[in-house]
This record gives C-alpha cells, structure tokens and sequence, in this order.
C-alpha cells in the first residue's frame, strides 16, 4: 500500500506489543470483541483494546480509557484530552479501515510512560484507503511545519468555517490531536496493509493528580 | 415570557430558549456523532436567521457540555464565520475552568469583531 511515510520494520511486531507473560484480560460489556490486556513494568503501563468498526463502540472505548487512566492517577484535564486523542484516532480507523472481512477490526493500544503517553490505533486498510493516506501524509507534514500548533489549528479553522453548510468534511481531527492534544503524530503502512497511527502526548507537570 | 424546545439526538441535548431579545442555545451532554453537522446545523441556521429578522443575540452556551467530537466543531465554525461577514449577533459561552473548553473555545476568538457582534466569553 502507498504512499507509506515510514515502512514497517519488517516483521509484524509493533512498537510497544502486548507480551504473553503476565497479562491480565478483563472482558467488558459482555460484548465478545472488546476486551482489555493490561501490562505492568516498573516502567511501562498498557492497555489494549480490540474494538469492533461500529460508531457505537467509541464511546465505550472512550469510557473504558478514561477509566484506565484515571486509574494510573491522571488529572481531569489530562483524561479528557487523552480520551479525545483516542476518539479521534478510532473515529478515523473506523472511516477509513477496510472491515470486509469479519475479523477485521481496530486495535487501540495506551502506553503509559514516565514522561509520555503513547496511542497507536491499527486498522487494516485496502486500496481504497489510497486518498485518505495521502491526506494523512500531507497533514502530519503540514502541521508538523508549525512550531505552535495552535497555528496550524486556528488556520485549518479559518478555512473549515469558510466552506458550504453542506460539507460534510471536518478535517479538524489530526490538527486538534496535535494542538488540543499536545501529541505528536506519525503513521506507517505495513506490509500487511495495516495502518498504524501513533499519537505520543508530553505530560505536562499538572497531568497527574 | 419565552419560548424553550429542546432537541436530542444520541447523548448531546440542544435546549433553545427564545425571548423578545434572545434566543440562548444550551448544550448539554456529548456530541459524539459521525455526521453531527446533521442534527445541529438545522437548529444553528433557524436561530441565525431568527436573529437577523428580529434582531436578538444568539447565545451558543458550552458550560454544560462534557465532550465533542472534531465534527461537531465545524458546524460551530461555519455558523460563527458566517455571523461574523454578516449582521447576527452571537456569543458563546464556555467554561474556563474547563481545560478542554478553554482550549477549543478560547481559539475561537478568531471569529471575534471589534464592534461585539461576535463575542467569545470564558466564565
């Protein structure tokens, strides 16, 4: 799949993969696909989710996130802008993800850092995914020429409000993440045609309660 | 005496309520929709155009609302900018307090005019 910004490695672990060893499942809302696989370092903290592409599921996503981090002592303030990393990440897996096949589905991953939270959102993806991955290319790059982005957010704003009522593209999801978010974002395409977003938000000082 | 409906549409609750001098929109809730745009533009426009026949402030009040999604931003851009090169009157109201509103809703300033047509007031 192209245009990649970064090819996989080539093997089909990810940054950050949940291991075998010590992991402990905590299945939610009686629904089948959706569970959890926490891993505890003394250095890393983790989450998984396996979520089914219907809208409906990102609001329990967004609960089940927002409770495992307050359970790691964040602030209000940082949970909500986190979740709301996390919700914009799913909402565009599950736009632009290829589920054909029933066992496709998207996968969230939370790493916890001392001094960095870290999301990935991984999808399958098929061809018709091409223009989305160019958009997404073009936007990482465009914001990622800003210093403050605040910039790149009030801009994309101005020419958001500028067109018609009708217009159902918001296009203010990657640039929110970055500015709203404080995160750094990057994707690649891997061989597999699984796409892998990764956000990595700073802590501030106040992020921990 | 004033006039209230209120719309709901999944877990977001817009409550319009219109007076001889305004009509204030409050949120409530979380707008978490794919195509929010649907349910809250109908509800922007019939109050903009409101405001324009019989000249009242149109409030949009956030201090009540828990989340929303990107999506739901545009139609609140779209409408600002268009009372903004127009003659409507709008203010919009969040909650300082609120990091995740002060940082969406303090930006919005840029839709601001010198003469206070177009308001943005954290409380």
């Amino acid at each position: 799949m192209s245009p990649s910004r970064k090819k996989d490695p080539g093997n089909s672990k990810k940054r950050g993969s949940i291991k075998d060893g010590g992991k402990d499942r905590d299945w939610r809302n009686g629904s089948s696909d959706t569970f959890i696989v926490r891993e505890k370092t003394p250095m890393k903290r983790s989450m998984k989710l396996t979520v089914k592409p219907n809208w409906e599921e990102i609001e329990q996503v967004r609960n089940s996130s927002g409770k495992f981090l307050r359970s790691h002592g964040f602030s209000g303030d940082a949970v909500n802008a986190l979740t709301m990393v996390i919700s914009e990440l799913i909402e565009n897996g599950i736009k632009y993800g290829n589920f054909k096949e029933p066992e496709n589905k998207v996968i969230l991953t939370i790493h916890i850092g001392s001094r960095v939270v870290t999301v990935e959102v991984v999808n399958p993806v098929d061809e018709t995914a091409h223009l989305h991955l160019r958009r997404l290319d073009r936007t990482i790059q465009w914001i990622r020429g800003y210093q403050d982005p605040f910039q790149a957010y009030t801009e994309r704003i101005r020419a958001v409000s500028k067109r018609p009522l009708r217009d159902k593209e918001s296009g203010l999801g990657l640039v929110r993440i970055a500015y709203e978010g404080k995160s750094i974002l990057d994707f690649f395409v891997g061989d597999d045609n699984v796409l892998n977003v990764s956000a990595v938000s700073i802590l501030e000082e106040d992020s921990r309660r | 005496m004033g006039e209230a409906k209120t719309f709901i549409n999944n877990l977001l609750t817009l409550e319009v309520r219109e007076n001889n001098n305004s009509i204030n929109i409050c949120w409530t809730g979380k707008s978490v929709d794919r195509e929010p745009a649907k349910f809250i533009t109908p509800i922007l426009v019939d109050a903009i155009r409101k405001s324009s026949d019989y000249d009242k402030r149109v409030t949009l009040d956030f201090r009540e609302l828990a989340y929303m999604n990107s999506s739901t931003i545009t139609p609140i851009i779209k409408t600002l900018e268009r009372a903004k090169r127009g003659k409507t009157r709008v203010t919009v109201t969040y909650l300082k307090s609120l990091k995740w509103q002060d940082v969406i809703f303090s930006a919005l300033e840029i839709f601001r005019t010198k003469d206070g047509r177009v308001q943005i007031k954290g409380s």
